[in-house]
This record gives C-alpha cells, sequence and structure tokens, in this order.
C-alpha cells in the first residue's frame, strides 16, 4: 500500500512523462527516491538502455525483413496482443524470424553480455588485478572445450548437458588462475596474471581445436561458435541456461559483504568476521557458473568481462553492489550494441561479436597497460 | 693455442654473476682459441649440445620420412635412397613427406632465431612472436592477399615478413620502444594479438564458404600442403637473414648487461637493437609465410637450450635446430596420433607449450624493474 501512495506522490509532484515513468520503474524495483547515492539512478538508466536496445535488436537485421514490417509487427504485439492477427496482414516470415531468430537472440545478449560483465567484475575483485578477464585468463576457453567435450564424447545436444560440460571447463580454467595468482611466496603481478592466461587459452583451444578437427560434422556446426557469435541461437537453449545465469547473480550479490571486505586485503577482512579463502572459492564457483552459462550459449567472447568493469568503475565509485548490477547492465548494453552493430555493417554478411569487442576492447588494454591506472590495485603498489 | 680461461667470472658484472649463480654449471667451460691480437672462447658444452641436435635432428628427420598413415620400413627406405623401391612409395617420400620436412624445419629454425633475438632484446623470457602479435600480423598480409586476389589463393610469401614488419614497427611505436621495459611491452603485444587476430576471423568470415575451412586451417599452422616453389626463395632470405643474425648474436650476447654497459665496451647498443630486432622480424614473418603460424616454437626453443648452457653463451645456432626438431616431430606426432585424421602442426605445439608457459611463467621469480 505505501509502495503505491509513493508512486502516485511523486507521479503528482514530477512534470515530464518520461521522468514518471522513471520513476514508476524505481519504486516497482524497490529503490526508493530517498536513497541518495547517485549509482542507482545511473543504473536505472543503464536499464533503460537496454530497453531500448532490445527494441533496436527486433528491428535490425542482416535478412530481408524490412524496417516497416519489423515495426508493424511489434506494434501489433504492443498495441493488441490478441485482437490483431499478425499473420493477417504482414508476410508470415515476419512473425517467425522475430519469434524464432531475433528474440532468442536478443535474450542470449542479455544474458550471456550480463553475467560475462559480471564475471569480470568479480574476477577483477579477486585477483585484485583490473585486467582480469575471463577470456583473457582463459575461463572461457575451458568451458568452450568443456561444450565442445561434451558434444564429441558424450553427444550432448541441448542446453543442460552444454552447461554442464561448460561449467566443468570454466571451473578447471578458473582453479588454475586462481592457484597461480595465490602462491602465498610469490605473489603474481597482474600483467603476469595474463600470461597465465594465455598458457591456459592455447591448451584449451588446441584441445578444443583438435576434438573439432576429429569431427568434421561438428566443426561445420561450431565454426561461428568458436568466434563468439550471437548467430543461430534457439530460444530452448537460452531458457536451459537462464536458471543458472539467475542462480549466480543472486549468489554473487548474497556475497557482497564479504567480497567488499576482501578489497581491503586478507588480514583487514580475517579481522571484520569474514572468510577471505572461503569467499574467494565461493565468487571462483560464481564466476564458473556465468562465464560458463555465457560461453554455453554465445562460444568465447573475449574482452567484455574487461570493458564493462572498467565502464562500472567510472559510473561507480563506492558501492561493490552498485558496481556489480553495474557490470551486469553494461555488459548487456555492450554485447547488445555490439551485436546490433555487426549485423548492420556489412550486410548481408555477419561479423561475429566476438571480433566487434575485441576490436574495442583490445585498444583499451593496450592504453589501460600503458596508464598509471594499473598499480593502485596491486597490493603493495608493485610496479611492474 | 687453447686454455681453459675464466672469462665468465671475470668479465660479468654483477648481473652476469648472479645469473652464473643460477644456472647449476659448476666449472667454467670456455675453450678460448688465441690468434695474434684475436681472442675467440668457445663454450664446449654448447659444442656438444650442437653436435648431439644434429643427431636428434637426422633421427627425427627419418622418422618423419617413415612414418606417417602409411608406415615405411627401414628396408624400403634404403631402397628408396638408392633410387629405387616402389613407384607409390617415391611418390609419397619425395613429393609429399619431404619438402613438408624441408618447411617444417626452415619454419622451426627461422622461429626459433626470432624468438632467440627478440628474448635477448627484451631481456624477457617470455617476449616472442607469437605474444607480441607478430606471427598474427603476418599472416593478417597473407589473409589480406587471400581476399584481394582474383583466384582465391593465398598471397605470395613475401607479404609474410611485410606484416611482420609492419606489426613490429606499430608494437615498438605503441609501448614506447622495444627494449627492458618488463611485462609492459608483453602486455601490448598480446592485446596486438588479439586485435589483429580479430581481424583476420573477419577476413576468413568473408571468404567463400569452401575456402574458408581450408584458410582455417592453415591459420592454425598447417604444414600439409608445402611445396618446393614457395620454399626456394623464401629459403634463401631466411639463410641471408641467418648469417646476419649470427653476426649480430656476437655483439647480442652482451645485453645480458645493462645498456650502459654494453655502450661502455664499444658497442653501439641501439643499432645491435635495431638491427636484431629487424632480423627477428623478418624472420618470424619468413616462418610464418613458410609454415603458417605455429605457436610456442619461439617461446620454447631459447628457454629449453638456456637450461643447458652457461649464461653468457646466446645459443642462437642450438635454439635453431631444436626449433626445426620440435616443429617436425610435432608435426609427425600430428600425423600419426589420430591417423587417418590429421591434427595440425599449430594446434599439436599449442596443446604441448600452453603447459609449458604456466611451467615457465609459475617457476620464474618475480621481474624486478
Amino acid at each position: 500500500m505505501s509502495t503505491e501512495k509513493a508512486v502516485d506522490r511523486s507521479l503528482m509532484t514530477q512534470r515530464s512523462a518520461f521522468w514518471r515513468c522513471f520513476l514508476v520503474f524505481k519504486q516497482l524495483l524497490g529503490l526508493s527516491s530517498r536513497d541518495h547515492s547517485s549509482w542507482v539512478n545511473l543504473l536505472l538508466l543503464v536499464f533503460l538502455m537496454n530497453g531500448v536496445l532490445i527494441v533496436a535488436s527486433m528491428l535490425v537485421g542482416a535478412g530481408y525483413i524490412s524496417l516497416q514490417d519489423s515495426l508493424s509487427y511489434l506494434r501489433s504485439l504492443a498495441i493488441a496482443p490478441a485482437s490483431i492477427q499478425p499473420a493477417e496482414q504482414l508476410p508470415a516470415t515476419v512473425s517467425v524470424v522475430m519469434e524464432t531468430i531475433r528474440w532468442p537472440r536478443t535474450l542470449a545478449a542479455i544474458l550471456a553480455g550480463g553475467s560475462l560483465g559480471l564475471a569480470g567484475a568479480l574476477m577483477q575483485r579477486i585477483t585484485r588485478n583490473p585486467i582480469a578477464e575471463p577470456g583473457l585468463l582463459g575461463i572461457n576457453a575451458g568451458a568452450a572445450l568443456g561444450v565442445v567435450a561434451a558434444i564429441v564424447f558424450f553427444a550432448a545436444e541441448a542446453g543442460f548437458p552444454y552447461m554442464v560440460g561448460a561449467l566443468i571447463g570454466a571451473l578447471a580454467g578458473n582453479m588454475v588462475i586462481v592457484f597461480a595468482s595465490h602462491r602465498v611466496q610469490a605473489p603474481i603481478s597482474p600483467l603476469r596474471l595474463v600470461l597465465v592466461g594465455i598458457a591456459v587459452n592455447a591448451t584449451g583451444q588446441g584441445l578444443t581445436a583438435m576434438l573439432l578437427l576429429t569431427k568434421q560434422t561438428v566443426f561445420d556446426q561450431f565454426r561461428f561458435w568458436i568466434l563468439g557469435s550471437l548467430a543461430g541461437i534457439e530460444l530452448d537453449r537460452v531458457l536451459a541456461v537462464l536458471p543458472f545465469t539467475i542462480i549466480g547473480i543472486v549468489v554473487a550479490l548474497l556475497l557482497v559483504r564479504p567480497l567488499a571486505a576482501l578489497q581491503l586485503g586478507d588480514a583487514s577482512a580475517t579481522a571484520l568476521g569474514h572468510q577471505p579463502n572461503r569467499t574467494r572459492l565461493a565468487l571462483s564457483l560464481v564466476i564458473a557458473l556465468l562465464a560458463g552459462s555465457a560461453v554455453a550459449l554465445t562460444g568465447p567472447i573475449a574482452f567484455l568481462g574487461l570493458l564493462a568493469p572498467f565502464l562500472a568503475r567510472m559510473l561507480v565509485r563506492e558501492s561493490t553492489q552498485g558496481l556489480l548490477l553495474m557490470a551486469f547492465g553494461l555488459g548487456s548494453a555492450l554485447l547488445l550494441a555490439m551485436d546490433i552493430l555487426g549485423r548492420w555493417i556489412m550486410q548481408p554478411f555477419e561479423m561475429p561479436v566476438g571480433s566487434m569487442l575485441v576490436a574495442v576492447g583490445a585498444p583499451l588494454l593496450i592504453w589501460l597497460v600503458r596508464s598509471k591506472r594499473l598499480q593502485p590495485m596491486v597490493p603493495g603498489g608493485r610496479r611492474s | 693455442m687453447s686454455r681453459s680461461h675464466s672469462v665468465a667470472t671475470k668479465d660479468t658484472g654483477r648481473a652476469g654473476r648472479q645469473r652464473l649463480k643460477s644456472t647449476n654449471i659448476k666449472k667454467i667451460d670456455c675453450v678460448c682459441l688465441h690468434f695474434a691480437q684475436w681472442t675467440v672462447s668457445f663454450s664446449k658444452r654448447a659444442f656438444y649440445l650442437h653436435l648431439l641436435l644434429w643427431l636428434l635432428l637426422l633421427v627425427a628427420s627419418l622418422f618423419t620420412l617413415m612414418q606417417g598413415s602409411v608406415a615405411i620400413s627401414f628396408g624400403d627406405f634404403w631402397l628408396l635412397c638408392q633410387g629405387a623401391g616402389q613407384s607409390a612409395h617415391q611418390l609419397l617420400v619425395w613429393d609429399i613427406r619431404w619438402p613438408r620436412l624441408l618447411a617444417g624445419v626452415l619454419t622451426g629454425v627461422a622461429l626459433a632465431a626470432a624468438g632467440t633475438l627478440l628474448q635477448q632484446i627484451t631481456q624477457n623470457r617470455l617476449s616472442s612472436p607469437e605474444v607480441l602479435g607478430v606471427n598474427e600480423g603476418a599472416t593478417f598480409l597473407l589473409l589480406l592477399g587471400l581476399l584481394l586476389s582474383p583466384l582465391n589463393i593465398l598471397g605470395p610469401w613475401w607479404l609474410a615478413p611485410l606484416g611482420a614488419v609492419l606489426v613490429g614497427i606499430i608494437l615498438a611505436f605503441l609501448a614506447g620502444g622495444i627494449g627492458g621495459r618488463g611485462y609492459q611491452i608483453l602486455l601490448v603485444g598480446v592485446a596486438l594479438a588479439y586485435f589483429t587476430r580479430a581481424l583476420n576471423d573477419l577476413v576468413i568470415s568473408r571468404a567463400t564458404a569452401q575456402h574458408a575451412s581450408a584458410v582455417h586451417s592453415w591459420t592454425l599452422g598447417n604444414l600439409a600442403n608445402s611445396d618446393y616453389t614457395e620454399l626456394m626463395p623464401a629459403s634463401l632470405l631466411l639463410m641471408l637473414c641467418l648469417v646476419s643474425a649470427f653476426g649480430v648474436a656476437w655483439h647480442l650476447r652482451l645485453f645480458m648487461f645493462t645498456e650502459p654497459h654494453v655502450q661502455s665496451l664499444g658497442v653501439n647498443a641501439r643499432q645491435v637493437q635495431f638491427m636484431a630486432l629487424a632480423l627477428a622480424l623478418v624472420m618470424a614473418g619468413l616462418g610464418v609465410g613458410i609454415g603458417g603460424p605455429i605457436s610456442f616454437v619461439a617461446i620454447a626453443a631459447p628457454i629449453l637450450i638456456s637450461r643447458w648452457l652457461p649464461p653468457h653463451v646466446l645459443g642462437l645456432g642450438n635454439s635453431c635446430l631444436l626449433g626445426g626438431i620440435l616443429v617436425i616431430v610435432a608435426d609427425t606426432l600430428g600425423r600419426i596420433v589420430l591417423a587417418p585424421n590429421e591434427i595440425p602442426v599449430g594446434v599439436v605445439t599449442s596443446l604441448l607449450g600452453g603447459p609449458f608457459l604456466l611451467w615457465v611463467l609459475l617457476q620464474e621469480k618475480e621481474v624486478k624493474r
């Protein structure tokens, strides 16, 4: 009841229609307007941007369906879903394309992008390394290997077995990274951790290539998946992966406080009553869950886990919770935007979204490596 | 004429002595030859290792020629060497396996030489053409040649060194110089490699479907389609580069000290660095042009060699031999393990090279710069 009243009051005081929608959205999410931390507003803005991008993603495609047709299909859905039959006015192909191609694809982009962004943010926190990222550090390659192994050895065909394979592979990759970054005698510098990632990547990709080469049919099927692509995703697969992503997000948000304590260093975290090693273990599982679910959907996509948390850190400074949510939102927005761009820039071909992200992410990595930003996050301010 | 002489301990500075301590060579194994005013020092270990590696190369070559999806017995092979034997075997060995073996050895030699030079210039064991993105740059120009040519064939071999040099220039520009910057140059190279690989994927995805598969298998590093016409000019240029590299290596050994030390010994450090870098880039490009981007040979060969040699020996010749051996052994393994399916040699090397790199990284102490 009180929520409704608050909504009513704010509706009366604000004049702009856009602002009113925004406030309602905020209230429905349970975030009160008295919370003055600025990241809440920014976060909602990012989610609104995601909404816009979803619509754009439904409208743009590499195929032959005109913008008008897709627009009128969307309008028919929005105005009166039941009374108007879209099939009467529009060619049947439009609704087929919209429902079986563009909608699953959009949903997959939101899920996979958000998962990778969140996984990147978590990794950067637990390795204390601003260039840690599931793609660069080989976790995605491990997950991809798991999926391909599941297909080749166990003839996996649906979303759930993919997911299991991806999870096991991602965990294996993550264990190597955690082992390498937390040896007691010699802590590893951020830059060297990326080289460890290259080693993991090379092994994973080599094994994947070997498995794919032995089965030519599998190779043909997965030629684009292995580059990281959103093309040809079916709704079943998205729905099979969805619960895992949700579990990952929820557990990550439940672990916000131990994670924030970890930022102060192991000794301080222990003094605050947390158990750093357990936190890291739990978060490693979460990272594997998130990265694995993303890879099961879209194939190994690099640099998204670097870009999204980097932008999120610019927007959110203090709050760990805000940072994680922002990384999720920005991750989905980035992947979706890059996918739309990739469908559009070289019609009728499609550019794999993985390549698009590398084109943006690699220059950022170069800039990060050259800048002094790399220093403060390292414990003891080690110069490298 | 020759006498044992502790050159290494007398002439090296602090850094050199520390490196001496870290290796487990008890005895100084220098042999110095004096002719009038010139003194030349050799390492005995390096010499014995050299002989051993030639032997290994010979054995590996015989193994490569005889093994495969069709195995040839030693007696049949002896007949073939005399010009007799079945015509099918003759075709198989002399027209298919022999060019492939040559291409493998040349690629390995070129990549290992490039790796040795790069590691010595940057004084970092992890800098090598595949980590720095040089291989990807060479691949990119070859693929671009494919996209632009009307016949849909890969570009001519000389595009590869050109691409390698191009990436090298961009790398030096982005990292602000090539020597003594620790991991920064490596990471810039890693990012550059990712970027160029994305460009390569883009070119492949624009190629027609029936070519895409073949081109993809080439970009993994594949020796399957080697023939003489491409080999001859490339190998001539490679020989030229190798000879110059041995000339440069003489001064390059001094880079185990700091740059001022090198200057004070009367060597123009900048010039040597520049020459060595240029040679390394061209040779890496040639390696890619001959055999495709085969990863981890360039990084593994010099590191393995340096474990057996005293620190003042660069071991360029030894690394080259080991590189050749590694490539042909990996290629033969790829042909045998899953026969009749062939695993491209690049896949085999990255499979074995990943754990190797991990091992190097984890046992190495943090470099302080």
